[in-house]
Parts: C-alpha cells; sequence; structure tokens
C-alpha cells in the first residue's frame, strides 16, 4: 500500500479558444449564460459560429439569455470512462431549448432518472470554472 | 458522368477479431491488405491508390511496407465509422475517372487494445483520429461527463424512443439477430455464445435507453477490399460485385447534434435516396441489409433513413423475423459490430461481398443478387452502396 493520499480527479474543464473563449468569458464575467446573436438579422446560434448561417453576416454579438427553456432530449448515464463523474452516478445530461431558439447541453441536477421527460420546463444557469469556461447547470422549474 | 457499375470489389481481406490482439496495428491492416490484393488476383505493384484508416496508419506507410511503388491516388475519408463506407465512393470516382486503376481500402484499429491492454499483449500505442467534431465535443459535451459515442448518440435516441415509442424488445431485435447470426460465422466473437430476450433485458443500462447489450464489442482487427474498373474486374478470379450506387451524407452541422433543425435526421437521411436513384432501384429491392450496428437503436433509425420502412416504422419492421436469415431482408448476416466484432463496419461491406459472390456459407442468402451497406459514424454521418452481382 502506498502512502500517497488519494488521487484527486476533478471535472473536465475545457480550455476554449476563439468564440468558443469570447462566449465562455462573457457567462464567466457576467455570471449569466450568453448566446450569440447576429447583428445583422437578428438571428441567434449555438454554438457560436463565424458567420450567421441565415444571413451570412460576420457581424455578430453575445447577448444574455432569459435562462427559460424546455426539455428538448436528455441523456441518462449510468456509466462513464470519465473517472470524475463516477460518484455522480447516474447523472443526466439535458439537451434544453432555450426560449430565444437555441439549445444548450448542461447537466440537469437533483432530478431521478425516471422524473424528466421531453418538454418539461426548466431554467438554466452558469458557474464560472476558471477564468475561461462556464459551466451550465440545468434545473427543473418547481 | 454516370459511375454506376463502372467498378467492382474484386477482392477482400478479413484478419480475425480479438479482443486482445498479439498483433499490432499496422500487422493487422498490412496482413488484411496482403489478402484482399491476393484475393483478387492481384500483387502490390498492381495497386496505385490506397485509402488507409485515419490516424492509425497512412498510405504511405502502408504502400511503404506492402510494396506499392507507384501511388497516383492517396486520400483519408474522415467520417469515423461512415468512413469504409464512404470511401468506396471515393474508389469508384478515382477508378471511372481514370485516376487509378486498382484501389486498396483497408481499414484497422486496435478498437479493444488501445483501451484495455491486456498482460500479454504487444504493445499497442496507435491512436486514431480524434474526429472532425473534436472542437465541440471538448467544449460542449466533456465538460458534463459526456465524452463516448453511447452518449454523444443518447442524446438524440432518446428523443428518438419518446416521439416514436420505440421499446427495447424492439432495439432487442436487432442484438438477437446479429448474435445469431454470429453462430454461424466462424470469426464472429460471440459465436456460440447464445443471448436471449431475458439475457437482453436484464442487461444494464450504459447511457439511458441504451444497454450493455445494445452497444457493439470493442475489437482489434482489420479488413481490407480492392476495387477496380468493371472492365477489367472480369478477367479476375471471383465474380465482380458491382458499386451500383452509393453516397455520403452529413447532418447540419454535422459537428454538433444538439442545434441540427431536425436532431433525428441523420446523414444517412440524405444520402439513401441519391445512392438508390443513382442504382436505379428501391430499398424494397434488396436482398439483404448490412447496417452499420455500433447500437441497435442506431440501426432502427438507419433502417427509417434508407427508406425501407416509415418514419418510426423500424420498430415494426424488425418484428417477426423479418431481419433473420430466412425473413425477407436478412440484416447483418456476419453477426455485424454487435457479435462479429467492430471493423468500422468495413467487415459489413467485405460479408456484402461474400453474399454476392455466393459464398457466404450457411449464412448464404440464396440467389442473392442486391444488397446495401451502410456506414454511420461521428455524430450522424452517413454513407450507403448498393452492391449487386454482375
Amino acid at each position: 500500500m502506498s502512502d500517497e493520499p488519494p488521487k484527486q480527479y476533478k471535472k473536465y474543464v475545457p480550455q476554449p479558444d476563439g468564440l468558443n473563449l469570447e462566449l465562455h468569458k462573457r457567462g464567466v464575467e457576467t455570471g449569466l449564460l450568453h448566446i450569440q446573436r447576429c447583428v445583422e438579422c437578428g438571428q441567434s446560434r449555438q454554438p457560436p459560429r463565424y458567420y450567421c448561417q441565415d444571413c451570412f453576416s460576420d457581424s455578430y454579438e453575445f447577448v444574455p439569455v432569459s435562462g427559460a427553456g424546455s426539455i428538448y432530449s436528455f441523456a441518462i448515464n449510468h456509466f462513464t470512462t470519465d473517472r470524475a463523474w463516477i460518484e455522480e452516478l447516474p447523472y443526466i445530461t439535458a439537451v434544453v431549448e432555450l426560449a430565444e431558439g437555441p439549445r444548450v447541453v448542461g447537466a440537469l441536477r437533483n432530478v431521478e432518472p425516471g422524473d424528466v421527460t421531453l418538454g418539461d420546463a426548466v431554467t438554466v444557469s452558469v458557474e464560472p470554472r476558471g477564468e475561461d469556461f462556464a459551466f451550465i447547470w440545468v434545473d427543473l422549474n418547481p | 458522368m454516370n459511375i454506376s457499375g463502372k467498378a467492382a470489389i474484386v477482392g477482400i481481406g478479413e484478419t480475425d477479431y480479438f479482443r486482445g490482439a498479439k498483433q499490432s496495428v499496422p500487422e493487422l491492416v498490412l496482413s488484411a491488405s496482403m489478402e484482399a490484393i491476393h484475393d483478387a488476383g492481384l500483387q502490390p505493384t498492381d495497386i496505385d491508390a490506397v485509402i488507409p484508416p485515419p490516424g492509425y496508419l497512412s498510405t504511405e506507410e502502408i504502400a511503404a511496407n506492402l510494396g506499392i511503388p507507384e501511388v497516383t491516388y492517396a486520400v483519408e475519408v474522415r467520417m469515423g465509422g461512415a468512413s469504409p463506407t464512404a470511401s468506396l465512393q471515393s474508389a469508384v470516382m478515382a477508378l471511372s475517372a481514370g485516376i487509378a486503376t486498382n484501389v486498396l481500402i483497408t481499414f484497422g484499429w486496435n478498437g479493444y487494445s488501445a483501451f484495455r491492454r491486456r498482460p500479454d499483449g504487444a504493445p499497442n500505442r496507435r491512436k486514431g483520429d480524434p474526429g472532425p467534431f473534436i472542437d465541440v465535443s471538448r467544449n460542449f459535451y466533456a465538460p458534463y461527463g459526456v465524452r463516448s459515442a453511447v452518449q454523444w448518440y443518447s442524446m438524440y435516441i432518446q428523443r428518438y424512443v419518446n416521439l416514436y415509442d420505440i421499446s427495447p424488445e424492439d432495439a432487442a431485435q436487432v442484438a438477437l439477430t446479429c448474435r445469431e447470426h454470429a453462430h454461424l460465422n466462424e470469426k464472429a466473437l460471440m459465436g456460440g455464445r447464445p443471448m436471449t430476450m431475458d439475457d437482453y433485458l436484464a442487461s444494464p443500462f450504459i447511457t439511458e435507453p441504451m444497454r450493455k447489450l445494445d452497444c457493439c464489442l470493442e475489437t482489434d482487427c482489420a479488413t481490407a477490399v480492392v476495387l477496380t474498373t468493371t472492365e477489367r474486374a472480369k478477367d479476375l478470379p471471383h465474380d465482380p460485385v458491382l458499386w451500383l450506387g452509393g453516397a455520403e451524407g452529413h447532418p447540419y452541422p454535422a459537428d454538433e447534434i444538439t442545434n441540427r433543425p431536425d436532431m433525428l435526421k441523420l446523414g444517412l437521411d440524405s444520402a439513401a435516396p441519391r445512392a438508390f436513384s443513382m442504382a436505379g432501384v428501391s430499398p424494397l429491392d434488396m436482398d439483404f441489409l448490412q447496417i452499420y450496428d455500433c447500437f441497435t437503436y442506431v440501426v432502427l433509425m438507419e433502417l427509417e433513413a434508407i427508406g425501407i420502412c416509415e418514419k418510426g416504422g423500424a420498430g415494426e419492421f424488425v418484428r417477426d423475423g423479418n431481419i433473420r436469415l430466412g425473413g425477407r431482408y436478412p440484416l447483418n448476416t456476419h453477426g455485424g459490430l454487435l457479435s462479429q466484432g467492430h471493423c468500422w463496419g468495413f467487415n459489413h461491406v467485405v460479408e456484402a461481398t461474400r453474399q454476392l459472390r455466393h459464398d457466404a456459407g450457411a449464412a448464404q442468402v440464396d440467389d442473392c443478387e442486391l444488397g446495401v451497406v451502410t456506414g454511420y459514424g461521428d455524430l450522424g454521418d452517413g454513407s450507403i452502396a448498393v452492391l449487386g452481382r454482375a
């Protein structure tokens, strides 16, 4: 047996660059979920892209969104190769359709498998993890 | 230019399927390649184009090791499990344009040993292509503990089963059928290991709705095929298997699942009509189906995508023995990725070729003339080939 302390496994924090970094920086700085929006035509999109898929403009901005949305789909994870997530099993990953249109992927918390269905109303929030990444939480509305 | 029927599969090669191979990835890939070249009645010097398994070996490495002195066409197809069947299209294009005369396509990997090295196994350090969607997956999925194919695909399969009332028993038909067919294939990893519906339903969830027995097998293996022009094929030893039509399709956006306008639309939905139109046949004309079966539920979605049943109709389609040998549309007659082993679906192309040569042994579909092979990979890319006897 080794005297070394057990290895600490932390959840993976990405190191985004380019547009993804811009998006996450806004979330970290404001504590609010942001979405990219086309300055020309007003279309929102996720993940961020360099040109608008509707009008092909390269003018964009990142705007805060309400966080209101609904469950579009979800994955109930009973097994993971990611050791940082093993203690969370089973954990639910939600695909949320935001009121503004785009969909985001986040961690659904405080819900048992079986208690979530398509269309459930949810609220999405962000929690900064370091300086460059804003983790997305999803909560079922009471 | 109409390229339907302009080229044919004339050689096939296939290693054994291992869960812990003693050979390295290059050894596996090169041995399957040499087998395919010899099966075609050719020598390495006859090959002038090579399509390799992206990330594992390069065209140049394969050419240097086999002794292929002059390469006129080298290309890699980066669509994950959709790559092999899409590669057929690229090969036929090169052949019918006169850019190549004999094309070698090969796929192989250490799909088992890269993750769980056996103590007696050879060091197997090759790693594959991380995928064209790596930027999205590492920034938007991995932070939430979603890092593997079963997890990515569950994000749409959960919606699929909910919208169309697809039951576990329907998905089980795919798993059970592949297992039954594996018993007829001496190279199948799960041959001789029966599976019942009770076994299936007792199988633990990996990512709901997918259970362990919905998932294919991590495998070390390699496969290869040689194609040439239909004209040249007449002089070679085997009955040529004609490429009658094929296509690839990429969902939009291909690098991100959740913001597709219709998350249930796969690349195969757009590819399949183009392929059948090129071939001038209907999916209903097929004598067998070799469908990319990384996961059972993906097979159900693909059956709908190729148009052999309605959207949401795959559950009914797979019931009552319809997809078993002896049924109208035998599926994965070699056992598939689920029960033969995972060779990126190129084992499906090898099996389709055997079937159309009428050389498929106990799994032979009597008098088959036409068959379809699909590929599926990355975040829903699709590929398809309609093959037929000359």
